[in-house]
């Protein structure tokens, strides 16, 4: 066999950008799978941690839209959302992505964010913020 | 009289979202607007005469939009006449106007010598997200097929790419803010995010005759994902020019935030 059969793959830079690229097209297949987003069971595979953590992010962006909003005072007089303020907005968010306390502290985030969505889409309210692209896209992917 | 507005900032940096929000505050943009894509789905905000011709100039220069290195560029009489032509309409047609284009970063000095009195809002992200949001959205157009493929793979063969873009760009804006510091208002993408009064901000400053919209759902959730990982570099010399770079464009938009403080206490 020639030497020029075999070939050592020393090329960190081409191994780590090929990885990169990979992960994309997986990403992107799957989506072009119309695999929903919500991925039920209690496993903790990749794919469910990527969706909590979505999950999370969206709950912090929703609170921080809320807080910033003239509504935002309002809403502090209720003790309800003063402590999700404080628990996703104001503490430190846990680190670790593996670990059981981040995986619980994200299902945590998934339930307050589905909570907190059935409450802003019942009425009065609901049907003034569904006129809003990004609300129905939060409903549409949480509830 | 009239006044100018320019909105620049690396590609995924937030701009968009930001040229809508002073769009709604009545800052005209231009006639034909790029059109909304799913990489950006609330629309670009860019006026196709403008990126048209910062395309043309680069082309000139042998060079696209991906530029990863400082670059003065060359522009001929032709080039110059167009310029000079779209300014003189919109100065006709508009007591207030601007434009938003990433690549503008690259251009601020010629528009600055065409414009003397505009005023730059510079927009920028943390180059870990910017390169992130890249490299999504150029993977995406890569798997779909679209045109240009060769331009998308080249974010997985020339490494460190979007990191060189990413200084390159603000480097370039921090230059022109150097120069023009009472010209010029740094703003964050999480900045915005987070509620920072924008348009009231541009007034206090430069009483540009906006009117205030809040911030409002002008982000798409999607296009502020931040990268799961560090971020990865090959060339290890970039650190240390990307995180100075960083650190300076952080100063700017302290100084924003002071200077607002100060503003309100006085006022």
């Amino acid at each position: 066999m020639p030497d020029n059969e075999f070939y050592t793959p020393d090329d960190i830079d081409l191994l780590r950008m090929e990885n990169e690229l990979l992960t994309f097209e997986v990403r992107f297949l799957k989506a072009r799978l119309g695999q929903p987003a919500k991925i039920t069971g209690s496993s903790t595979s990749l794919n469910r941690l990527a969706y909590l953590e979505d999950a999370e992010r969206d709950l912090v962006l929703l609170l921080r839209r809320l807080s910033g909003s003239p509504v935002g005072p309002v809403l502090r007089r209720s003790q309800r959302f003063r402590t999700l303020e404080q628990k996703y907005i104001h503490s430190p968010r846990l680190q670790g992505s593996s670990s059981p306390e981040r995986l619980a502290y994200l299902e945590e985030a998934e339930r307050d964010l589905i909570l907190l969505l059935r409450r802003m889409s019942s009425k009065p309210f609901g049907g003034v913020l569904r006129r809003r692209k990004a609300f129905r896209t939060l409903e549409q992917r949480y509830l | 009289m009239t006044d100018q507005l320019i909105v620049a900032g690396f590609h995924r940096s937030g701009t968009s979202a930001t040229a809508q929000l002073l769009h709604r505050a009545g800052l005209f943009l231009g006639y034909e607007l790029l059109e909304a894509l799913p990489s950006n789905p609330y629309g670009h905000f860019e006026d196709k005469e403008v990126v048209d011709l910062h395309h043309q100039i680069l082309a000139d220069n042998d060079l696209t939009w991906l530029v990863d290195e400082p670059f003065i560029p060359v522009v001929d009489e032709r080039r110059w006449q167009q310029m000079r032509q779209l300014v003189e309409r919109r100065n006709t047609e508009h007591r207030l106007w601007g434009f938003k284009d990433p690549r503008a970063c690259l251009f601020l000095a010629l528009w600055k010598y065409l414009l003397p009195d505009a005023r730059v809002l510079l927009v920028y992200r943390h180059f870990s997200g910017s390169t992130y949001s890249l490299a999504r959205r150029h993977s995406a157009l890569l798997f779909a097929g679209t045109i240009s493929g060769f331009l998308h793979r080249r974010f997985w063969e020339e490494p460190d790419l979007a990191l060189r873009m990413w200084l390159t760009y603000n480097k370039a804006l921090l230059a022109f803010a150097r120069a023009y510091p009472d010209d010029t208002l740094a703003v964050s993408m999480n900045m915005i995010r987070d509620g920072f009064p924008l348009v009231w901000a541009i007034e206090r400053r430069w009483n540009l005759g906006l009117e205030d919209v809040p911030v409002g759902e002008v982000f798409n959730p999607a296009a502020t994902i931040e990268r799961p990982r560090r971020q990865p570099v090959s060339d290890q010399r970039l650190i240390g020019d990307v995180e100075r770079a960083w650190q300076d464009l952080e100063e700017l938009g302290a100084r924003t935030e002071r200077m607002l403080k100060e503003r309100t206490v006085a006022g």
